[in-house]
This record gives C-alpha cells, sequence and structure tokens, in this order.
C-alpha cells in the first residue's frame, strides 16, 4: 500500500515540476538561444565580433573598470549594511524594527529615482548644489554612493537573517566567559559570513548590471556598451550577445562561490535549537544609537522626500496629464508577475529543497538575471513576435515573461531557502496517508510556510514595480510602465513633472510595502 | 469529486494568502477598466524618436482630432532616433507599428532600403516644400530643427565662433562637448560632413576635435547642461535644446553655424507608414493628422521646432527656414554614409 501511495505522491509532482521546469527554460533560455540562432542564419555577426572583443583592449578595460564600479559599491552597501544588520539583529535600541523596515524601503525604488533626487540637490542647479558638487555626483563617486545606499539593505537584512539564525546555545555559551564584541568577532561573524559574502555578491551582480543609474549619471560601463550595441545605427544582436559572454563567466563565478559558501546552510547544535534571539543592551549609550541609526536611515530616504520638494504644487497639478496608464500597467504588470513567478517558483523551489534536485533548473535563471537586460529584450522581441504569438507580445503577457525571466532567481531561491528550513517529515507523513502533490502542497506546504510565502511574493512584487533596465527594450505600445515614463520623460521633459512622477511612484510602492507588511504581520497572527 | 484539486485550491483561496492576491488583482482590474484599458475605440500604434515632452502632446491632439487611440513607443535620450529603429527593424518579420514618426530625416532611409516602407501621401502635406518629402510618397518631413553651436556668453564671445570647423580650434581647448556621434542627429550630422567635406576632410576635422580634448556627452540634452551650467564654453546640439538652454539661462548664445560657408544643417521630423502594419487605414489617418499645418503650428511653439511651411508663427528666438543658409544634402546619401561610417565613429569614440 505504502509504495502504490508513494508512486500517486511522485508521479503528480513529477508532472508538476516538469511544467515549471519547462516554463523557465521557455523564459530563459528561449530569448538567447533565438538570438544566436537568429545571427548565426542571417550571415553570423558572431565570430567577427568575438574576434574584436578578444583584441579589444578598450573593451577589457572597460569590463575590468566596470568590475572595479561594482566591487566598490558592494564596498560601500557591505559596509553599511553589516553595521546596519548587526545593530538591528543584535542590539536593543528604541524604534529598532520601525527603523530596519524603513531603511529597507529604498531597495524597493528604482536606483535612478535616488540620482534624480540627489541630481535635484547637488546638481549645479540644486538647491545645495554648486559645480564641486554636480562633478561629484556625474562621476563614478556619484554612482558608487548612489548604489551603494540603494543597495545596502539587502547586505542589511541578510545579516540580519543570518545572525538571527544562529542557535543561540552557541552564543550563550559563549558570553560565559567573552566579551559581546569578542562573541561577535569569534562566534557569530564566522557563522553569518557565508550568507553576507552571498548578499555582497547579489549587490555586485545587481550594480554591474545596472543601466538607469549609469546612463543618468553619465558614466560609461560595459552593460551600457551591449545596450549601445543594439541601440546604435547598426543593429547588431550578435555582436551584443558575443559582448555578454564576459558576463556570464562572472555568473559562473558567482555560482562557484555560492556552491563553496553555501550561505543558507542553517547550523544544527546538539539538543533542540532555541529560536531565541539574544541582544545586546546599549545601556545609557541607547539613545546615541538611535539618534545614529535614524540618521543614516534618514540620509538614504532624503533623495526620495527631494523628489515632493522638487514637484511641487506645480509638479502634483501636472500629474494627470503626463502619468497616462502607466501607473496602473505598473501594478498589473507587477501583481501578475509576482503571482507567477510565485507559482513556478513554489513547485521548483519545493523540488529544490526537498530532492536537492533541479540544481540546474535554478543555475539557468540566475545565468537569465546575469545576462544584460537589453540582450533579453531583443532575445524576447526575436522569440515572441510572431502571428501565432501576437496577443502576447502586443500585451501585457511579454513583460510578465520578460520579468518572469529575469526575477525567476528570486521566487525559485527564495521558496528552496525557506522549504529547507523546515522538516520534509510531514509531507511524507502525508502522501503516506495518501495525498496527492497538490493537496500536500496546499494543505501541508504552504500552510506551513504562508508568512514566507507572503513575504516572498511581495518581494518580488515590489522589485517588479522597480524595473526599469528588464522592461525598456520591449515594452509594448500603451504598456510602458511608470519607470519607463519617467526615465523617458526625464532627458528633456520638465523637472517637476518627473518628479512628480517619480514621488507618485515612491508613494504607491511605500503604500504598498506599509500594505505588505500589515498583511504579513496579520498572517503571523 | 470533493477531493479534486480544483476544489483544494478553491477551499486555499479562503484562505489569508490568495485571498490578498485575489484582492489586489481585482482591484487593480476594476482600476483599469476606469481608465482606456476598456475602451473600444479603434487603435494605431507609433514608434517615435521626438522626445516625448513634445510628441505626447501632439498624439492627444490627434486622439481627439481622429476619435482614435494613439498607441506611442518613445525613444531614451541616450539611444534618440535608434532605438525604436532597431525595434523597427527587429520586428520587421512581424512589424507591430503602423507610423514611425522620426526625429530625423534620415533613420527612415533604414527601413525604406529594407523594404519595410509603404507609399502615402498624406492629404494635408501639399503646402510642404517638395525638398522635404518624396515624390513616391515614402516619407514626408515637416517640424524641423537646426543643428547650432551653444556658447556660453561668459565664457566665450559669440562673435568668436562662427563655424563647426571653429571647434577644432585649439584656442577652445577642453571647453567644447558634443553628444556621443553613435546616437542621435549628432550622427546625422557626422554623416552629412562626410557628405558634403568628403571622407578624408571630416576625418581630419574630427581627428583635431579629438585632439582639442572635446567632451563627449551622452546626449544633446547633457550638452545643453554643461553649457548652460558652465562647465563646457562651446557645445553642438539642436535647436530645441538650444531654446531650452536660452529660456534657463540669460548668458546663452546661439549661433547658427557656416552661414557664409557650407550652411547650417536642417533637420525636418519624417513621417512614414511602414509596410505590413497592423492598422493600415487608422495609419493614414494618423499621417494625415501629423502633417497638419496646426500640428507643425503646435510643434513651432511647444517644441521650438522651425516650420517647412512658409505663413506659421513662431516664437520670437526661432527662425524661419527662409532666413537660413542651409546645408545642401541628399538626405538618402547621408543615410547610406551613416551606416557605412557607424564602426568607424565607435572607434573614434572609444568603444
Amino acid at each position: 500500500m505504502g509504495r502504490n501511495l508513494r508512486r500517486t505522491y511522485h508521479f503528480s509532482s513529477e508532472q508538476f515540476i516538469s511544467w515549471a521546469a519547462a516554463l523557465v527554460l521557455l523564459m530563459c533560455l528561449l530569448p538567447p538561444f533565438l538570438m544566436l540562432g537568429n545571427d548565426l542564419f542571417a550571415g553570423s555577426s558572431l565570430p567577427t565580433a568575438l574576434r574584436s572583443l578578444l583584441l579589444s583592449a578598450d573593451l577589457w578595460k572597460l569590463f575590468a573598470w566596470t568590475c572595479v564600479l561594482s566591487l566598490l559599491v558592494t564596498a560601500i552597501a557591505s559596509m553599511q549594511g553589516i553595521a546596519l544588520g548587526v545593530l538591528f539583529a543584535k542590539t536593543e535600541f528604541s524604534g529598532r524594527t520601525a527603523l530596519l523596515w524603513v531603511h529597507s524601503f529604498p531597495l524597493f525604488l528604482p536606483p535612478f529615482f535616488a540620482a534624480l533626487g540627489w541630481f535635484y540637490l547637488f546638481g549645479t542647479q540644486g538647491w545645495l548644489g554648486n559645480e564641486q558638487t554636480s562633478r561629484l555626483l556625474f562621476g563614478p563617486w556619484g554612482v558608487v554612493l548612489v548604489l551603494g545606499f540603494s543597495f545596502a539593505p539587502i547586505v542589511t537584512w541578510m545579516t540580519v537573517l543570518s545572525l538571527q539564525n544562529i542557535d543561540p546555545t552557541l552564543e550563550e555559551a559563549a558570553r560565559i566567559s567573552a566579551s559581546p564584541a569578542r562573541v561577535i568577532v569569534r562566534i557569530l561573524w564566522p557563522i553569518a559570513r557565508p550568507t553576507i559574502t552571498f548578499a555582497a555578491m547579489l549587490v555586485f551582480a545587481l550594480s554591474f548590471s545596472e543601466l538607469g543609474v549609469l546612463m543618468f549619471l553619465r558614466v560609461k560601463t560595459y552593460p551600457a556598451v551591449i545596450f549601445g550595441r543594439l541601440g546604435g545605427i547598426q543593429f547588431s544582436p550578435g555582436e551584443a550577445f558575443a559582448l555578454s559572454l564576459p558576463l556570464l563567466g562572472v555568473a559562473a563565478l558567482f555560482l562557484w562561490v555560492e556552491n563553496k559558501l553555501k550561505p543558507m546552510q542553517v547550523f544544527h547544535t546538539m539538543g533542540t535549537r532555541s529560536f531565541q534571539t539574544l541582544r545586546y543592551a546599549w545601556g545609557r549609550w541607547q539613545a546615541v544609537v538611535t539618534v545614529s541609526v535614524a540618521g543614516v536611515v534618514s540620509l538614504s530616504l532624503l533623495p526620495y522626500a527631494v523628489l515632493g520638494w522638487r514637484a511641487g504644487v506645480e509638479g502634483f497639478w501636472e500629474i494627470p496629464r503626463w502619468i497616462g496608464d502607466s501607473l496602473y500597467n505598473s501594478l498589473l504588470i507587477a501583481l501578475c508577475t509576482a503571482t507567477w513567478i510565485g507559482l513556478f517558483g513554489l513547485v521548483v523551489g519545493h523540488a529544490l529543497a526537498r530532492r536537492n534536485a533541479f540544481q540546474w533548473l535554478e543555475n539557468l535563471a540566475l545565468f537569465a538575471f546575469m545576462l544584460p537586460s537589453a540582450v533579453v529584450g531583443v532575445g524576447l522581441i526575436l522569440a515572441w513576435n510572431r502571428p501565432i504569438t501576437g496577443e502576447i507580445y502586443r500585451g501585457m503577457g511579454i513583460l510578465v515573461i520578460g520579468l518572469g525571466a529575469r526575477y525567476a532567481i528570486l521566487g525559485i531561491r527564495a521558496v528552496a531557502s525557506t522549504m529547507q528550513r523546515t522538516s520534509e517529515i510531514f509531507e511524507q507523513t502525508a502522501s503516506t496517508f495518501g495525498s496527492g502533490y497538490v493537496r500536500t502542497m496546499l494543505r501541508i506546504a504552504i500552510p506551513m510556510h504562508r508568512p514566507s510565502l507572503i513575504g516572498i511574493w511581495l518581494l518580488i512584487l515590489l522589485f517588479c514595480l522597480r524595473d526599469l533596465d528588464a522592461v525598456i527594450t520591449y515594452a509594448p505600445p500603451g504598456w510602458a510602465t511608470l519607470p519607463i515614463r519617467i526615465f523617458t520623460l526625464e532627458a528633456n521633459g520638465p523637472e517637476h513633472i518627473v518628479a512628480a512622477l517619480a514621488f507618485v511612484h515612491t508613494a504607491v510602492t511605500a503604500a504598498l510595502f506599509a500594505g505588505g507588511l500589515f498583511w504579513l504581520r496579520w498572517s503571523l497572527k | 469529486m470533493k477531493n479534486c484539486a480544483f476544489f483544494h485550491a478553491l477551499r486555499f483561496a479562503k484562505k489569508s494568502l490568495l485571498r490578498g492576491v485575489l484582492v489586489l488583482w481585482v482591484g487593480a482590474l476594476g482600476f483599469g477598466c476606469q481608465g482606456r484599458g476598456c475602451e473600444n475605440r479603434p487603435e494605431v500604434v507609433v514608434y517615435t524618436s521626438v522626445d516625448m515632452v513634445f510628441s505626447a502632446p501632439i498624439f492627444r491632439y490627434c486622439e481627439q482630432q481622429t476619435g482614435l487611440r494613439v498607441k506611442a513607443v518613445f525613444d531614451t535620450e541616450e539611444t534618440k532616433s535608434t532605438g525604436v529603429l532597431n525595434r523597427l527593424l527587429a520586428e520587421s518579420k512581424t512589424p507591430q507599428a503602423d507610423v514611425f514618426w522620426s526625429g530625423d530625416p534620415v533613420r527612415p532611409f533604414s527601413l525604406l532600403t529594407r523594404g519595410m516602407v509603404q507609399s502615402y501621401h498624406p492629404k494635408n502635406a501639399k503646402d510642404i516644400p517638395e525638398a522635404f518629402k518624396d515624390g513616391n510618397g515614402h516619407w514626408t518631413g515637416f517640424a524641423a530643427r537646426a543643428r547650432v553651436l551653444l556658447l556660453n556668453t561668459k565664457l566665450v564671445d559669440p562673435k568668436q565662433v562662427r563655424s563647426i570647423e571653429d571647434l577644432a580650434n585649439p584656442r577652445w581647448k577642453g571647453r567644447v562637448t558634443i553628444a556621443n556621434p553613435v546616437y542621435g542627429t549628432t550622427t546625422m550630422h557626422m554623416a552629412a560632413l562626410f557628405v558634403h567635406w568628403g571622407e578624408q576632410r571630416t576625418r581630419q576635422f574630427l581627428a583635431a576635435l579629438k585632439q582639442n580634448d572635446v567632451r563627449i556627452a551622452s546626449s544633446n540634452g547633457e550638452v545643453k547642461r554643461l553649457v548652460v551650467a558652465g562647465e563646457m564654453a562651446i557645445g553642438l546640439t539642436d535647436t530645441d535644446d538650444a531654446y531650452e538652454a536660452r529660456k534657463a539661462s540669460r548668458d546663452i548664445a546661439v549661433v547658427y553655424p557656416d552661414q557664409q560657408g557650407i550652411g547650417t544643417l536642417l533637420m525636418p521630423t519624417t513621417a512614414v507608414l511602414l509596410k505590413r502594419s497592423p492598422h493600415p487605414p487608422q495609419g493614414r489617418q494618423l499621417l494625415d493628422c501629423l502633417l497638419s499645418r496646426q500640428v507643425e503650428q503646435q510643434m513651432a511653439q511647444i517644441a521650438a521646432h522651425m516650420p517647412l511651411r512658409k505663413g506659421i508663427e513662431t516664437p520670437q528666438e526661432i527662425r524661419q527656414i527662409t532666413d537660413l543658409k542651409v546645408m545642401q544634402v541628399d538626405y538618402a546619401k547621408v543615410s547610406a554614409t551613416m551606416e557605412k561610417i557607424h564602426p568607424w565613429l565607435r572607434t573614434w569614440v572609444g568603444i
């Protein structure tokens, strides 16, 4: 009897996993594959492009320069993120939770908005600006600071999660004889280091692929050159694809380091694990710490407040004339994509966690995440602009597919690491008693992880809402999102209107963020 | 039946996770139907490299005039004139656009040579001079810009700069800026020089420009910012940016170059009807609207574009084309040259 029931469970699950895997393949592999195929059939420019890439010292210099720039962004984000992460996770001070959430907020906004806000403040004609501040902003240091502050919450959160995940019994044992500083350096840091390194690599990958801020602050980087190959007068997808190959090297390095570090590993100790979190009190220094943390958090929010100030009454008054359908498009696309990624992420992530299989699928999703969005964009046009798929290409479908390809890794990885943290025993018991795959998922796996799944869904939703680079190449007519509209209008549009639209996007994200947190809290009760 | 997956899914939907998602979905769809998403007007799709801030009001005007719903794809400043063009090329097997409204007169030739353009003589284009439209109806120009020199009068005396060749004068070393010639109207300008001066002279000029430490800005808009801010003394840009610069600062002078020499390069915006487009009748309707006198008047007022027709009022600072010595160029030849010199221009820029 047991054998039969078990077979039913696996047969059913395999069907689902196969479908989900096919979807991931279709989304992530088809566009670059078709782009390559199209180039080979149309008198390939690939060999010439590869030769010129290998021989071009300028391109390699630019590649190295982009790596240096991304490393600097990573350093700034890590310094800020680790310090705040340790404070939030391991110490007690007033307003700690609220400040942590507020600090996270800029992560869910296009970094280009922060650049815009700083420009209104420190540009030549800005509130506090002069030629020197403008020169600093419109250069590598401006990029490093803008992106460093925007991506710091990733490191903060990963630090908080890794520190909170450590079994406090280890820490308690150390505290018997060691000072708090020694406990952090000798016990907590070595355990948390893999996760924090992973966060740093994520920041590196995001800053390496960033386009909006780099274009706005006029700093030339390698992905901008690839974008240029698709935007110049000579439309050369094959060449752009060849130029993206070094990025695959970065992705491979990313995977190698991650496999070495195993960032999401849970450290088990003898006996029952305690989930209590130990925090150090600041005593009479508490007020100083609160003010300092609030200061750093406020600094990262300042450019967004400046947007509101720059917009003024006039800017907000003009919003209905310029916003069009873009806000609605942004929300609907983000909702659909988050749900879409959530669904296949659930199936693939669960399979990854429970069977330790389908690692290749995760690697493929990472490959799609690392590919320059302009390359993916042209691949999507070649793949989906056909009479048979016209309805998808002309509507929101293509955006859901494109964003799905870019952020699939978020859904898969987050679900897998969530599920890895709980035992499989409940699901096995259910299957032993005849429960099928769908029933086991709906009645056991999902309810057990409901708060985390809501969090993952919300995370993807907010990431899709902020996206600019992934969709700008192929957004169908009438489906431009709000970040696209703002970026398009920014070039010669009146500043107050651009600022007002960016502020509206910020406010909507804040409302969704707050609503999501409220929902999360409610689901935890 | 009760045990099937569908009923489990429905039952689960009653719980918080899906209920929340569903509420948001229904809300979003309902909100969308309040807007334009559920309207039943005939549609027309237009791709444009004319700045959104100028073209969007024109599309709104045409919507009112024709009853069409205009769905537009705009270019970004950095890939100006070429982003949507390349999208048109990528989509050539199954075209999605009905009309391409180009910010310059040469990009449409890339489509024309690939057989992607349909012939149409817009009803309202009869009073546009013959030099600015194709006899076979493949393209029609209107509302033009010119390539001008933008000077910061705090840093340079306008009398000292009269020609495009002055940009290579060592006197202005490190104080001149032009937009990246790989994109936008600067590519066209360089190609026009190649056609007019010949290859050798233009290459020499560009080499001298490089030796003069010319600053390559990302766009014409950035050229405007740099000169207005006083970071650069002289910039090469378009009349619409120059007009904005004049509004932003009193210390800005605009010079129409080479009035005693080869003349100033004039670039009418150009509209074409695309072959195998999804909505050809609506495309023709939109072209008729774009080529109307009223639109050219609006482009002069809001976008500082020079009208090609006679008798259209312009803001005081916008010159009429009849007052200008215009560079005589064959746009088809410029387009072909542009494709030829593009790899060399990329090397010149260093990418």
